[in-house]
C-alpha cells in the first residue's frame, strides 16, 4: 500500500502535507500513528537532543544493536553516533508492515510493532544495486 | 440422512471439489501465516495476527499466482482442443473432426432442441456469445487473477525490499521483475506438464470407471472413447 509517493524535488512536500496526505489516502483518523508521524517524532526527539525520547521510537532489535555496538545505554549511544539531521520530508512509502521515509538528509526505514510504526534503520545511504548501508540498523 | 444423500449425488463431484478447495486453502493460509511469522521473527520483526495475514499482500499473491495458472491451464486446453488433435487420447476428438463442427453437431440452427439453452436457441450475437461462453469466462478469471497477482505480488515484494533495507518498485518494474515472472512461470510449466501428461499417458493407461480414461479394454490408437 502506497500511502505517499513524491519526487524529492518536484513536490518537495512538508511533513504537515505529508501527514495529512497520508491520512487521507490510508482512511487513518489519527488513530493509528502512521510512519510519517513516527519518523517526524524520531526527526523531533533527534533534532532537540532528546535521545531517551528518540530510543523509544526504535524497534527493540534497533535499540539492542545500539547498545551492543556501543556498550552504553541507548541515548548517550544515539548521541555519539551523529545520525544526520533529516530535514525536510520528501517521500513515503508503506508496503503491509514496513515503510521507508525519505528526507532531505537522511532515509529511515520503519517497521510496524502492533499498532504504531517504530524506526528499524537511521542515517541509511543508498548503495548501488545493494541494501542501503545504515548508521542505526535493527536486524 | 439417505435423502440427503439422494439429493446431493447428482452434483457430488462439484461438492467433493467445493469442499477440498475450501479445506486447502485454509490449511494454506494456517501454513502461510506460520510461515510468514517466522520470516518476521527472523527479521526481527513483529509476529502478525491470522486476519493481517489472511488479508496481506503475501497471502493474495500466494493465492492468486496459482489460481492464474489454474485457469490459464483450462483456458488454454479448452483452446487448443479445438484445433489440435492426439491420437489414442480420450482428451481429444477424433483426428478428423478438427474444427468448431456443424451445427448438427453443435445443436445449433434448426438442430437446437427443446431443452436447449435459451441462447444457444438465439441468434446473432448472443448465440455467438453464449458459443464461447465457456473460454471467455475461464479467459476472464485467468486475467483477473493474474492482475491480482502482480498487485499483491508488488506489494509482497516491496514489503520485502523495504524488510532488505532496499528501494521498492513501482508497480511497472515489478512487472519486468524476476520475481513476477519466477511465480508465473513456476506455475504455468507445471499446469503445462499436467495437462501434456494427461493427453499422453491416458492414450496407454487407464482407470476403469473414470470418465477421463478410456475403457481399459479400448486400443491404445482409439480416440474419443470415454470409459
Amino acid at each position: 500500500m502506497v500511502i505517499v509517493r513524491g519526487g524529492r524535488r518536484a513536490l518537495a512536500p512538508t511533513v504537515a502535507g505529508l501527514l495529512a496526505t497520508s491520512a487521507l489516502l490510508t482512511g487513518c483518523s489519527g488513530a493509528m500513528a502512521s510512519p510519517a508521524t513516527a519518523a517526524a517524532d524520531f526527526e523531533a526527539a533527534l533534532g532537540g537532543g532528546d535521545y531517551g525520547a528518540a530510543c523509544d521510537l526504535l524497534t527493540p532489535e534497533a535499540v539492542t544493536q545500539v547498545e551492543s555496538g556501543s556498550g552504553q545505554a541507548c541515548p548517550d549511544a544515539l548521541a555519539m553516533l551523529g545520525i544526520p539531521p533529516g530535514g525536510e520530508m520528501a517521500s513515503v512509502q508503506a508496503w503491509g508492515r514496513a515503510a521507508i521515509v525519505e528526507l532531505d538528509g537522511d532515509t529511515l526505514f520503519l517497521a510496524r510493532t502492533g499498532e504504531s510504526w517504530a524506526v528499524r534503520a537511521a542515517g541509511c545511504s543508498p548503495v548501488p544495486d545493494g541494501p542501503y548501508d545504515c548508521t542505526v540498523e535493527g536486524g | 440422512m439417505r435423502a440427503l444423500l439422494d439429493r446431493i449425488r447428482p452434483i457430488g463431484l462439484g461438492l467433493f471439489f467445493g469442499g477440498i478447495f475450501a479445506v486447502t486453502l485454509i490449511a494454506q493460509s494456517l501454513a502461510g501465516w506460520n510461515a510468514f511469522n517466522d520470516e518476521q521473527t527472523a527479521a526481527h520483526l513483529f509476529p502478525i495476527s491470522y486476519l493481517d495475514y489472511v488479508t496481506s499482500a503475501s497471502f493474495a499473491a500466494d493465492v492468486t499466482e496459482n489460481w492464474q495458472s489454474e485457469y490459464l491451464q483450462f483456458l488454454l486446453f479448452i483452446g487448443a482442443t479445438v484445433w489440435l488433435v492426439h491420437r489414442g487420447s480420450p482428451e481429444s476428438k477424433d483426428l478428423d473432426e478438427v474444427g468448431r463442427g456443424t451445427d448438427e453437431q453443435q445443436m445449433l440452427g434448426r438442430h437446437v432442441r427443446k431443452d436447449s439453452p435459451s441462447w444457444a436457441k438465439a441468434t446473432g450475437w448472443r448465440r455467438s456469445l453464449y458459443s464461447h461462453s465457456l473460454l471467455w469466462t475461464m479467459g476472464a478469471i485467468f486475467v483477473a487473477s493474474w492482475a491480482v497477482q502482480w498487485i499483491a505480488g508488488h506489494a509482497a515484494y516491496n514489503e520485502q525490499q523495504l524488510i532488505d533495507y532496499q528501494d521498492p518498485l513501482t508497480l511497472a518494474e515489478y512487472l519486468g521483475s524476476a520475481d513476477f515472472w519466477n511465480r508465473t512461470f513456476q506455475n504455468w510449466q507445471s499446469e503445462f506438464l499436467a495437462v501434456g501428461s494427461m493427453v499422453v499417458l491416458s492414450v496407454y493407461l487407464r482407470e476403469r470407471g473414470s470418465p477421463e480414461s478410456k475403457p481399459v479394454g479400448a486400443p491404445h490408437a482409439e480416440t474419443n472413447v470415454e470409459g
